[in-house]
């Protein structure tokens, strides 16, 4: 049978599913060195990895390019792809939450028009559309924060983790849409044609979190 | 300089190789339908939206091509065989010509997300058995479709097997909010079995039911039906019982057809369509991101049309197929053809009528150097270069 392809999330995500995946007994030690492969393998477990941007994490997935892959529960929730989603990992731990001056809540239930920056504008529309408000989404790439202040925005839609960031430029959490934590999802058609294997890791992984 | 003209996002043209494997794998997938019976029809690409409103179970309309016609029709083009081969079969047929086979193939369009490699036109092959409903026609429609992917050259390929009943009755049976109920049955098709585990124990199921909700997460031989039905009997859900049990009885057919190696069962697979009431599957390739086979009993589509049939049936997305047959490197040989070359015009359709007569390829452009039939013959696929003068006949 053929080798399972990991896709994981580059940065802190990877580090921790690594971790993760090495107690269960999956190791690969070329992604410890600094290389510039861009596959590695471990050829034990019949596994290899690949590092994607959070991003486009769910497409590798999709598309079937990886059988399993590592992603925040926003990226999902926002990309709103075709995959199963089979673990919470429980790492990677955040939420999901409007952000602005303090004023901002008074403005969030006045029913008046406000502006959203966000880097997540389908979540924020959802998220909008459940307390029945439609305003104008702004899609920025980074630096959120930056939005009210400047006066992009009035409000932010983001991954809140300590809050050091938001307090640090006078704003605070104004509500919070959903928590986030990392998840391991699967493609659909490997899920099927690939059912033991991937059940296999599944359980195995499973059972480590339980620990 | 004139305006580049290219196809709209969603299409694409299908050029020489690819067009000749996809005449090739519709012929050996229509062989084997034909084998089993299954006569073929066409219905028209547009019908009136009706056919295909909400009700019937179809996609979304939001993801269908509409429009309206000069008589202020509202008109789709089809986005789905199904419906429009039952508004056919229900108009032309009576009771007593029951069972009916039909098979049909061609294009179906829906919209896809932009961005993403999805195409808007997918060809489908497919076949439908009408007549009352028993687990022997479901049983027969797998196996045809099974023997049809294998006849199509595809060697790793699975279909996942499961009910439309299952789910739902069982979560409706639990004390849940519409809500959870939706989530739940998300989590059960994503075999979620931790979270499902959590719920479970906050919601205090009890043991049997929790052992039921973690059976559904589950997917296998027979062996999984059986257990299923004995839980679904300990809890008193007849039409959970039913359902499992109507699952066994195809098994046991499949047994008779030998393709039970290629079946998978998998209680917790949610119908797509609405209009799936009874058996479910989906094919899945190594290869195809997305199914390569789907279908499934619809008996309540029909009853909507007008009439009291049962109806299953099942559909191959040929272009997935191909995909699959790509990956796994099993395509059909191309079309192979000899380039005829030479000063003499007449005398290479003389030759060429001959070849032509003994069932080979052949095609003539005269006058052509070595190098300059060389590369013709390697930009349009031909495999062989003659050049035919009157002294004979030589390979280059």
């Amino acid at each position: 049978m053929s080798v399972l392809t990991i896709a994981l999330t580059k940065g802190r995500l990877a580090k921790k599913t690594l971790a993760l995946l090495e107690q269960c007994g999956i190791r690969c030690d070329e992604m410890y060195t600094d290389t510039r492969k861009l596959i590695f393998e471990d050829p034990d477990a019949q596994i290899r990895f690949f590092l994607a941007k959070a991003d486009d994490v769910p497409t590798y997935v999709e598309y079937g390019a990886a059988d399993l892959g590592v992603v925040g529960k926003d990226v999902l929730l926002e990309k709103q792809k075709d995959l199963f989603e089979v673990l919470d990992l429980k790492f990677g731990i955040c939420r999901m939450a409007v952000a602005g001056f303090p004023e901002g809540k008074d403005l969030l239930r006045s029913g008046a028009d406000f502006r959203v920056a966000t880097k997540y504008p389908e979540i924020a529309r959802q998220h909008f559309l459940k307390h029945h408000q439609m305003p104008e989404i702004l899609k920025l790439s980074g630096s959120i924060e930056l939005a009210p202040i400047v006066g992009l925005a009035d409000v932010i839609v983001d991954i809140v983790e300590t809050g050091n960031t938001l307090r640090d430029n006078g704003l605070e959490v104004l509500d919070t849409v959903c928590p986030v934590s990392a998840r391991l999802v699967v493609n659909k058609a490997s899920m099927k044609i690939r059912h033991e294997e991937i059940s296999r890791l599944i359980r195995a992984i499973g059972s480590q979190l339980e620990k | 300089m004139a305006k580049q003209l290219y196809t709209p996002y969603g299409f694409r043209d299908i050029l020489f190789d690819e067009s000749w494997q996809q005449t090739e794998i519709r012929h050996r997938l229509r062989k084997v339908f034909r084998s089993f019976g299954y006569r073929d029809v066409e219905t028209p690409l547009v019908e009136y939206l009706d056919v295909f409103s909400e009700e019937r179970g179809s996609i979304s309309t939001q993801d269908m091509y509409k429009f309206v016609d000069r008589d202020g029709e509202l008109l789709a083009l089809r986005p789905d065989m199904t419906p429009a081969l039952a508004r056919m079969a229900s108009f032309y047929y009576r009771d007593e010509d029951l069972p009916l086979r039909v098979t049909s193939s061609g294009p179906t369009f829906r919209y896809s997300s932009q961005y993403s490699a999805k195409q808007r036109q997918l060809k489908q092959t497919g076949i439908e058995l009408y007549g009352n409903a028993d687990p022997g026609k479901d049983a027969e429609v797998l196996a045809a479709s099974i023997r049809a992917l294998k006849a199509s050259g595809v060697q790793e390929f699975r279909t996942a097997v499961g009910h439309a009943a299952l789910v739902q009755s069982f979560l409706k049976a639990l004390d849940l909010t519409e809500e959870e109920i939706t989530e739940w049955s998300r989590q059960i098709e994503s075999k979620n079995t931790f979270a499902l585990e959590q719920e479970a124990q906050e919601k205090g199921l009890s043991e049997v039911q929790t052992r039921m909700l973690l059976l559904l997460t589950e997917s296998g031989d027979a062996e999984v039906l059986t257990r299923g039905a004995e839980l679904a009997r300990t809890l008193d859900l007849p039409a959970m019982s039913e359902a499992f049990d109507w699952l066994l009885e195809i098994d046991r057919q499949l047994r008779l057809y030998q393709v039970e190696t290629h079946v998978l069962y998998d209680p917790g697979m949610k119908p797509e369509l609405h209009y799936y009431t009874g058996v479910i599957f989906k094919g899945y390739a190594l290869g195809a991101a997305e199914p390569v086979l789907d279908g499934g009993r619809y008996d309540a589509l029909l009853i909507q049309m007008g009439a009291q049939w049962g109806a299953v049936g099942s559909a191959i997305y040929q272009d997935r197929l191909l995909e699959a047959l790509k990956e796994q490197d099993l395509l059909p040989e191309p079309f192979t053809c000899t380039l005829l070359t030479g000063p003499e015009p007449d005398l290479l359709i003389q030759e060429a009528e001959k070849m032509r007569a003994s069932g080979e390829a052949a095609v003539c452009v005269p006058g052509l150097s070595d190098e300059e039939a060389r590369a013709y013959a390697k930009t349009h696929g031909i495999s062989r270069v003659l050049v035919c003068t009157e002294e004979g006949r030589e390979q280059r």
